[in-house]
């Protein structure tokens, strides 16, 4: 089955039993996995996928009219093998990279260590849960990361980029037009309504989800070298970062990096951080996760 | 109307302040070991630290800026993060030994903080350190060695304190506060932990009393609605693990020695039994007091003309009181000497305070492992140590080892040959070999 395309049965293939429980990804009779995550659920929904479908249409309409076709279809194409980016500080790079049992992991999993009362994180958590508003009572669960056709991430959340693995994330992974709280400002999404149709895709879609969006910022004078810039743009300012953003269906680990980009340590403002970077590279190289030592590209 | 807050990452380096201007939030990053104003934010960067961040502290009204109660906090949060995540990447042996003398070096700067002296050492007694962690790289003498050969040696208790807090933690509890057991494991159990919650448990084993850590939970009320009847709950099942660990590690000693000559056995239960024991053994090596039974012989060979043993004896004078009062260090020094002089160890150090009782005001231990003996006496400063080996060793590089360890003025050294040509003047009965294999001691 290809990833995020068909339905999911209705019957449990492991234990015949009707899966009836709506979102829930596996089955509360026997825990084999029946379903796409509730992300990729509602990414999946008819009128999501008929909404963006008509703005597709509209944009390769649009960039035939202002004789963009060709670049449009190289930007769909670039995007629809975009890969996903995480970015970190280097002391979580660090820790995620030299412990064997260190998930990337959505907050609600996250509270370990702290000294901080429940009641105080409960209303963060709340003010903060736009993913509430885009996936109800599942938001928690979603992880977060950054589309990029040129393995290049979002510097401003810090300077090492996980770059992750296809497989790992293909099936668990939905796509949003933008960063989803510029995406809840901008549509007025209230909590309890249903977000609006056709600015959110399944992974294999990502790259019509893409072109959809940036239709309106292709330009003849555009080189095909231009267009990872379009796809994600970062001056290093969140506020002015531009990118389209990874959803991702609970957590992951170690192996689901394809390749780590880090700045020299040389870099780095402080001697223990370029100690721990280097530490961090070692144990990714025995882990066998790639290290590529690299300058951010500035937009 | 939102209250201000800061959300202090030591991980990430930094800390995100959200205002409250005219009922909107309004966030501002500070950024650890920078001298730079407080820098706009967004919603975003707070959700990044929120789901990234294993350590975040919060800190409720942090007042107008610069904020200075938030960047002493993120300076302090970041430097303990660095210190143990400097810490650990000394002791792993993976790690190159320029990156890993690199490391202790740094990590020893950051703890010269008392602060993040004790936050880092509450970190290590919170769980018991790896078996794999190699302190060869931590120079003696500096604080980072101290804290870590503390952990090791505590390693026991350690894991005694854990077992004991996962067994008996809902009963620490008031009954009629509902916190759910994910709060409880997820939130209350690495707050005692860098609080300090384990290594006063840790302490109280060491001093055979619960006093201390009763002394912290009621200190630290405030984190969890502690009671008094779940303290002494909570206590009991602390002793009980203790003697239980105890007692599993001599049954499954015992048991290592006997399984496979049980008469109705069959071959392959008896195999899967010895499998099993060793196994077991394996795991509780650390605890066993009669030691394992190592699977493999190991020998030396003796050659015609050869001792069986040497045997040098080290006394050394003008040591620091402290140094001759310092159970952990003479253990590390037993454990680690077997490994200098290529001894398997057989059995864990033993090491007893000198007794109040019969030698009062006369501080000091005793302890040894194997062959080797050593005798403190703080009131004279003296150490003295008896090594008995049958393999040969380098007497200098060992005198070396020694003072490197207690630091003495003075050493005084006697050397001796153990059963000098054993081979001819054997008394054995039956024949002989000129080369025979001795197991070594």
């Amino acid at each position: 089955m290809e990833a995020g395309r068909s339905r999911e049965p209705e019957v449990c293939a492991s234990c015949g039993e009707r899966a009836c429980h709506f979102a829930e990804p596996t089955c509360r009779a026997c825990g084999a996995v029946v379903r796409y995550p509730p992300n990729v659920q509602i990414a999946m929904d008819a009128g999501q996928t008929a909404a963006l479908e008509r703005r597709y249409q509209t944009a390769r309409r649009s960039a035939e009219e202002r004789q963009l076709s060709a670049l449009f279809s190289e930007l769909e194409r670039l995007a629809a093998a975009a890969s996903a980016v995480v970015n970190v500080g280097v002391g979580y790079a660090h820790h995620f990279l030299a412990r064997d049992n260190e998930l990337y992991a959505p907050y609600a999993k996250q509270v370990q260590a702290a000294t901080r009362s429940p009641a105080a994180f409960d209303d963060h958590r709340r003010r903060l849960a736009v993913d509430t508003a885009i996936y109800a009572g599942h938001g928690s669960e979603i992880t977060f990361a950054a589309l990029t056709a040129d393995d290049q991430g979002l510097p401003s959340y810090g300077p090492v980029h996980l770059l992750l693995k296809e497989a790992a994330i293909a099936r668990r992974a939905s796509v949003l037009e933008e960063n989803s709280f510029t995406f809840v400002r901008r549509h007025n999404v209230v909590s309890g309504d249903p977000p609006p149709a056709g600015y959110l895709a399944i992974w294999p879609d990502r790259g019509r989800l893409a072109a959809t969006k940036l239709e309106p910022s292709l330009a003849q004078d555009h080189q095909p070298e231009h267009l990872p810039r379009l796809l994600l743009r970062s001056e290093g300012d969140r506020g002015t970062d531009d990118f389209l953003e990874v959803h991702i269906y609970g957590t992951f680990n170690w192996q689901a990096v394809r390749e780590v980009r880090a700045p020299a340590p040389s870099r780095l403002p402080t001697p223990e951080d370029r100690t721990l970077l280097e530490a961090a590279e070692v144990a990714a190289a025995a882990k066998s996760v790639r290290w590529h030592a690299h300058e951010h590209r500035m937009d | 109307m939102l209250m201000s807050t800061a959300w202090i990452s030591g991980i990430a380096g930094q800390a995100i302040v959200v205002q409250d201007v005219e009922g909107e939030p309004v966030y501002l990053r500070l950024d650890a070991g920078s001298a730079t104003p407080p820098v706009p934010s967004s919603s975003s960067h707070l959700r990044h630290l929120l789901k990234m961040a294993p350590d975040l502290e919060e800190i409720r009204d942090p007042g107008p800026p610069p904020f200075d109660t938030v960047s002493y906090a993120l300076e302090r949060a970041w430097r303990q993060d660095r210190a143990l995540a400097l810490g650990l990447t000394a002791v792993d042996g993976n790690m190159p030994d320029e990156l890993r003398a690199r490391a202790a070096a740094q990590a020893n700067d950051l703890l010269a903080d008392a602060v993040t002296r004790t936050t880092v050492r509450n970190r290590l007694l919170g769980t018991p350190l790896p078996e794999v962690a190699d302190l060869s790289k931590l120079p003696r003498g500096t604080t980072i060695h101290d804290l870590f050969a503390e952990a090791r040696s505590a390693h026991d208790r350690v894991e005694s304190a854990r077992r004991a807090w996962h067994t008996a933690f809902g009963v620490l509890f008031s009954l009629d506060v509902k916190l759910s057991s994910s709060f409880l494991e997820d939130v209350v159990e690495p707050a005692c932990i860098v609080r300090g919650g384990y290594a006063a448990l840790v302490d109280a084993g060491r001093v055979g009393s619960s006093r201390v850590f009763e002394d912290w939970l009621y200190a630290n009320s405030n984190l969890a609605p502690f009671n008094r009847a779940g303290v002494t709950v909570f206590l009991k099942e602390w002793h009980a693990q203790a003697a239980y660990m105890q007692d599993r590690a001599d049954t499954l000693a015992l048991r290592a020695l006997r399984p496979w000559k049980a008469p109705k056995a069959t071959e392959p239960v008896k195999r899967l039994m010895q499998r099993a024991t060793a196994l077991a053994v394996e795991r509780i090596a650390g605890l066993t007091r009669r030691g394992t039974t190592k699977p493999e012989f190991e020998g030396v060979k003796k050659h015609e003309g050869d001792p069986w043993g040497y045997q040098l004896i080290i006394d050394c004078f003008g040591c620091t009181e402290e140094i001759c009062s310092d159970l952990d260090n003479g253990y590390e020094f037993l454990d680690r000497i077997c490994e200098f002089l290529h001894m398997s160890k057989q059995t864990q150090p033993y090491i007893f305070k000198t007794c109040e009782k019969v030698f009062p005001g006369r501080p000091g231990y005793s302890g040894w492992i194997r062959g080797i003996q050593i005798h403190t006496s703080a009131m004279n400063r003296f150490v003295s140590i008896d090594l008995y080996s049958t393999r040969a060793f380098d007497q200098s590089d060992v005198e070396k080892f020694v003072i490197d360890w207690f630091q003495p003025e003075v050493v005084d050294t006697q050397f001796f040959y153990r059963g000098r040509d054993f081979l001819r003047r054997s008394f054995a009965s039956g024949p002989h070999t000129k080369a025979e294999e001795i197991p070594i001691p």
